[in-house]
């Protein structure tokens, strides 16, 4: 297996596979989705948006933009001189 | 007492008069609607159709119903000969409007000689008509009279009705604020000011003259995107019936003040005049005429349907706008707000488009020596001379003469542009401009515009181009060697230009092979470049004199993966440099090795065998090697062999020695600040091309 | 047994994409000299755009940009000054959204980081500020 999985039938785009947490849980997953493609035929399958992860993001961006941090880091330097 | 009343009323006005009407049909209907209401009233009172002085009378209506107007709850009260005379109206309707508790006092009251007189007397309209003073003399039999109006604001209202049929209407410091409450489209812009004006309706042949003007205007959309300030206007409009439509002539002048019409600020000096035909249901505009700073003229007509406002045909051109005046006005903010200050335009345009039933259906443009340059980055083009037509349904020609242009300091030289325009797509057959000694071929170029901008592709050839002109035209120091590139799949893309194929420059007897260039937001902030650069066989003697480093001979391979340039300066990338195989003479000077200790900083580069330096001009080398992994400004830096990584004190090896005497460098820094390292390469150079008395 | 093969093949191309899955929960790269340039930009520009937001001449709109909403608070003279610099913010963030799309290997991206942006920027406006709702603008 590790190669690109068949392109035939359908699109995959699979990143790597990093951690095998939650592997039961993937595994039941991938069998009931298993069976519904072996009824559908074919299916695409992409990757989803990760949309909390670009949540993040973005609140990292308007902190700097918006200048919403100013504040903290002046803090955290300040503990730590007194540390 | 008066059963009759109504039935004279309806007797007087012929029936069935839209407002359209009023305005079309002849000028005596004019005259008797001006003092429509107070005629009305005048005549209900008569029962017998003259006049006789009255004791005392009191009328009162329900209503009075036309297809033009009603009037709800009318009662009149007249008292004794030089008396009190009240008029209430509880609802009038007009056209479309309706008005509520409408009141006319007249405190001297007089009918007397045939005429009828109402001085001091106070008219009252709540929310439309503050008290106004009035005063009117009318002689029925003549038909001829007049009518005063005076609010507490010093604005006046005369109407004069001359016994010929002629009637004067003089308008005197009308506030406009107050005026919006008769006209809801104006009520939404908010409109301020004063306005003056006369209007003269000639008898008979049914002529009319307005003239008049605003000082001190301004109005203001809820969103501020539609606002004017201290507004100076002037109004000449003469018109005249003929066959139930008015033939006008007038100018419209904007003397005074500035607007905000989103996205453009205007300032006054702009003066429109309009020769045409106006009817119920046209606009025929024969001929009008803006003059404007920057257009020796623009000129415009057309035929217009009013009902619903729709274009029938519309003909604009603009001859000989001076585009440096011009563009940053216009231009620039409609086209690209975000660069107004960064545009420069030069040269002049003329300009003809043409609507037909509300959509474009042609554009022809004339450039004549046009120019336009960007700040930022350094770009620009021109002049460029030609014409550029468009039809919304077949393909045009674009031919444009460009002069030359520039990219930074890089000087294009002149072409010719031939492009064909197809509603939203271009497409280039061939395109080459000389660059330097070369060419920059562009070839099957196809663009399309879509939702969210342009995208296409073609390809792109780079005829051999002289190293040493392109050096010295950018600025570097002077290499010799030429500059090519075949690069057939080039792909546009909002935002995104990249370039399959390679660019190959021949340089210090090797070659630097450029792949997989790509350029993202070429005009942004952001405009950044990734390329694979792959060089080979570099002449390390060439090199290093062209750079003014001391002189190292022998030759060297450099790879350089995933390079990044953001705003053309290198921000990310994984380099490496390592002597080229083979078997050729391998020296070091005495002076590069000095410079590579600077390059380290202080301490950064112990060179073994210190004690022999002074002795020798020049060293042998076996091998050169050294690598930098550049990210977030810092130079991860590492030589021909890691050294132990673990132990902060062990070194890496840059040189590595061999024949006599041998010389080993070794560099301890591996972290060094990107810019610090430029920095010091700097000064390395400069202090090189100046020769240093120890 | 030929749909049990079947089965097993599907179940383990499944299992690869879903792996990637997983990983794409993780972090978006947001590190990169671009953005960090767009974010500068933005950023100083936020000097000028700061008091528009307060006096409401500026709104944050429910697209990803910003919007001149009520420009009464504005000279009349300066009103184009500012409409320029909601241009150049608004073509710094399509640039911006594009940016992340791209850096993360899925410029089909660009649409769902907009409209994440979008929410964020509404969220996080201050109090005072004007944004744009399903139905109109509210000042927050």
């Amino acid at each position: 297996m590790g190669g690109e999985p068949s392109p035939r039938c359908g699109v995959f785009r699979a990143d790597r596979h990093e951690q095998g947490e939650s592997m039961m849980t993937t595994r039941t997953v991938a069998l009931i989705a298993g069976i519904l493609v072996a009824s559908a035929g074919c299916v695409t399958i992409n990757i989803y948006f990760p949309a909390a992860a670009a949540e993040k993001a973005a609140d990292r961006i308007i902190d700097e933009v918006w200048q919403l941090r100013e504040s903290r880091p002046a803090a955290d330097d300040a503990t730590g001189e007194s540390k | 007492m008066f059963p009759s009343s109504a039935i004279v009323v309806t007797a007087i006005y012929p029936p069935a008069y839209s407002l359209a009407d009023l305005a079309a049909t002849s000028a005596r209907v004019w005259a008797r609607a001006l003092p429509l209401v107070l005629l009305l009233i005048l005549v209900a009172i008569t029962p017998s159709g003259s006049l006789t002085a009255a004791t005392s009378v009191r009328l009162d209506l329900a209503s009075v119903d036309h297809p033009s107007f009603s009037l709800h709850r009318v009662s009149i009260a007249i008292g004794a000969e030089g008396s009190t005379a009240r008029i209430a109206l509880g609802r009038v309707r007009f056209g479309e409007r309706v008005w509520s508790d409408l009141e006319l006092e007249c405190s001297q009251f007089v009918l007397a000689e045939g005429r009828i007189r109402c001085d001091s007397g106070r008219l009252r309209l709540p929310g439309v008509i503050e008290p106004v003073t009035i005063a009117l003399s009318f002689d029925p039999d003549k038909k001829s009279g007049w009518l005063r109006l005076r609010s507490d604001q010093d604005e006046s209202v005369d109407v004069s009705l001359r016994a010929d049929g002629g009637v004067v209407l003089t308008l005197g410091q009308i506030s406009l604020a107050r005026s919006a409450a008769w006209l809801p489209w104006l009520a939404e812009l908010g409109p301020g000011g004063r306005f003056d004006g006369r209007m003269d309706l000639a008898p008979g042949a049914g002529a009319l003259r307005v003239t008049g003007q605003i000082r001190d205007g301004r109005f203001s959309d809820p969103t501020g995107l539609k606002a004017a300030e201290e507004l100076g206007l002037e109004l000449d409009i003469g018109a005249r019936l003929t066959g139930g439509a008015w033939r006008f002539d007038g100018t419209l002048s904007w003397v005074a003040g500035a607007a905000y019409l989103h996205p453009l600020y205007l300032e006054s000096g702009a003066s429109l005049s309009a020769v045409g035909v106006f009817s119920p249901k046209h606009l025929i505009l024969e001929r009008a005429s803006l003059s404007l700073d920057g257009f020796r003229s623009l000129e415009a007509n057309g035929v217009f349907d009013l009902d619903p406002l729709h274009i029938e045909r519309l003909a604009l051109s603009l001859a000989d706008a001076d585009l440096a005046v011009v563009g940053p006005r216009f231009l620039t903010p409609l086209i690209a707000p975000e660069r107004v200050s960064a545009v420069r335009f030069g040269g002049r345009m003329s300009a003809g488009l043409q609507i037909v039933d509300g959509s474009i259906v042609a554009i022809d443009a004339a450039l004549d020596h046009a120019s336009l340059a960007l700040d930022d980055p350094d770009v620009g083009l021109g002049p460029v001379t030609g014409v550029l037509p468009w039809r919304s349904d077949t393909e045009t020609r674009v031919s444009l003469d460009v002069g030359g242009g520039h990219w930074k300091k890089l000087i294009l030289n002149g072409f010719m542009l031939e492009a064909n325009v197809e509603d939203r797509s271009v497409s280039i057959e061939s395109l080459s401009i000389p660059v330097l000694d070369g060419r920059l071929v562009v070839t099957d170029l196809a663009m399309q515009r879509n939702e969210t901008g342009w995208a296409g592709g073609g390809g792109v050839v780079v005829e051999p181009i002289s190293m040493e002109l392109l050096t010295t035209a950018v600025g570097l120091p002077q290499m010799s060697g030429r500059l090519s590139a075949a690069l057939p799949g080039l792909r546009i893309s909002p935002g995104e230009v990249s370039l399959d194929g390679a660019l190959a420059i021949s340089v210090f007897d090797g070659y630097l092979w450029v792949t997989r260039l790509q350029l993202l937001e070429a005009f942004g902030v952001a405009a950044h470049v990734f390329a694979e650069v792959e060089a080979r066989n570099l002449d390390l003697g060439m090199l290093t004199k062209t750079f003014a480093f001391g002189s190292v001979t022998g030759f060297i391979d450099a790879d350089i993966h995933g390079l990044e340039l953001v705003r053309w300066k290198p921000v990310r990338f994984d380099a490496s440099v390592r002597s080229s195989p083979g078997r050729y003479p391998k020296r070091i000077s005495q002076r590069a090795v000095q410079n590579i200790g600077a390059l380290g900083g202080a301490g950064a580069v112990a060179v073994l065998q210190r004690g022999f330096l002074g002795f020798f001009d020049s060293f042998g080398y076996s091998e050169i090697g050294l690598s930098c992994r550049l990210e977030v400004g810092v130079c991860r830096m590492s030589g021909l062999d890691t050294g132990d990584k673990s132990d902060p004190a062990s070194g890496f090896r840059i040189i590595r020695g061999g024949g006599i005497p041998a010389l080993n460098v070794i560099g301890y820094n591996r972290l060094v600040d990107w810019d610090e390292l430029l920095d010091r390469l700097q000064r390395v150079i400069e202090s090189n091309a100046s020769p240093v008395i120890e | 047994m030929r749909v049990a093969i079947v089965l097993r093949a599907v179940c383990l191309m499944l299992w690869v994409s879903m792996a990637g899955l997983v990983q794409a929960q993780g972090n978006l790269e947001i590190n990169t000299p671009a953005i960090a340039a767009l974010q500068g930009s933005m950023q100083q520009r936020h000097a000028q755009l700061g008091p528009l937001y307060a006096s409401g001449a500026v709104g944050i709109a429910n697209d990803g940009t910003i919007s001149l909403r009520d420009a009464n608070s504005v000279p009349l003279a300066q009103r184009a000054q500012v409409n320029s610099l909601v241009a150049a913010e608004n073509a710094d963030r399509a640039a911006l959204y594009r940016e992340i799309a791209r850096a993360n290997g899925h410029p089909e991206w660009e649409g769902d980081v907009r409209r994440t942006f979008a929410q964020r920027w509404i969220d996080r406006a201050q109090p005072g500020w004007w944004v744009q709702g399903a139905g109109g603008w509210v000042q927050k």
